[in-house]
């Protein structure tokens, strides 16, 4: 799958996928990165978490990394994950979708005045 | 409040067995884990645990039926249910939903669906058609909840399994029984017109 190819990503793939770019985690650690990421904007629930994981795991986007204790938490073990290259690529390439958009946006002067001024 | 963390621990781990077991066997130990760590997040912080517990549950009950609906609609919920009892358990006894979702509707004449179904004062055509459907689907509730004791292993043997049959014989003895009585009263009040009949 290359970057132009990939289909676009659902919300949570895409703020998983975000939240893997900067590192190996848990799945505690996704939820709290995309917690951040989005500015506490985007919660996602175990369901919603795992459910996503599964067909990311079944699609190759990402993979299970070795079990280890975090070091910041508790003593137990537990399962890491990571983005793959497909992962990687399908990433990029909604990024890509994204700056076209905005790009449009701005072309049509879409975009609010207070965000006008930055752009 | 105060809530048992074991309990709580147990009452979602239990919840994730219901999830299909390929499901469970590769993502259920980490499903439990990360619920323990929100968990213990919520509890250090002392706000809204019980709104976030609930949450939680509700998320991930609502992620159990999605993977249920999945798997349906990929084909391989016929493999599932014969092969997973509880798989088949739950998936029984969601098709005794649709008659407790429309006995609740006219009992508790939620509106608007209570007019969409009964539009007149009186029970009409669409309601007796929808009626008969929701109650002839628990029977087949029954058998499908069954169905992984009709299966014959490997070994030639069939395998026995308590809750199964529980849900099975309310569902298939309990459908059978309102249908009848309905039915019966149904035929007596609107058909034959017996006066004072209900």
């Amino acid at each position: 799958m290359t970057a132009t190819n990939s289909p676009p990503l659902t919300p949570a793939v895409f703020h998983i996928l975000l939240a893997l770019s900067s590192g190996e985690r848990h799945g505690y650690g996704i939820m709290k990165q995309v917690e951040a990421d989005s500015q506490g904007k985007v919660t996602m629930g175990p369901g919603t978490l795992y459910g996503s994981l599964k067909r990311m795991l079944d699609a190759g986007l990402v993979r299970e990394s070795d079990k280890r204790v975090d070091p910041e938490m508790d003593d137990e073990r537990r399962i890491y994950y990571q983005i793959t290259g497909v992962g990687t690529q399908a990433l990029a390439a909604e990024l890509e979708r994204y700056k076209r958009i905005v790009t449009l946006a701005q072309e049509r002067k879409l975009y609010p005045k207070t965000i006008a001024y930055d752009v | 409040m105060t809530y048992d963390r074991n309990t709580i621990r147990l009452l979602y781990k239990k919840l994730i067995t219901l999830y299909p077991r390929d499901y469970k066997e590769q993502l259920g130990e980490s499903m439990e884990q990360t619920f323990n760590d929100l968990f213990n997040e919520k509890r250090q912080t002392k706000q809204g645990l019980f709104g976030s517990v609930l949450w939680m549950f509700v998320e991930t009950a609502t992620g159990i039926a999605q993977e249920h609906i999945l798997l349906l609609t990929r084909g391989d919920i016929m493999k599932n249910i014969s092969t997973n009892p509880k798989s088949a358990a739950l998936i029984g006894f969601l098709f005794a939903l649709p008659f407790l979702i429309l006995n609740t509707i006219v009992g508790s004449r939620i509106e608007p669906l209570y007019s969409l179904i009964r539009p007149d004062t009186h029970t009409g055509t669409f309601e007796y058609v929808l009626l008969a459907f929701v109650l002839l689907v628990i029977p087949i509730g029954g058998f499908i909840a069954a169905r992984p004791m009709l299966r014959i292993g490997v070994n030639g043997e069939r395998k026995f399994y308590l809750l199964n049959t529980i849900l099975a014989a309310i569902l298939i003895a309990g459908g059978i029984a309102l249908f009848v009585g309905l039915g019966s009263e149904i035929y007596r009040c609107d058909v034959l017109q017996i006066p004072n009949c209900d």
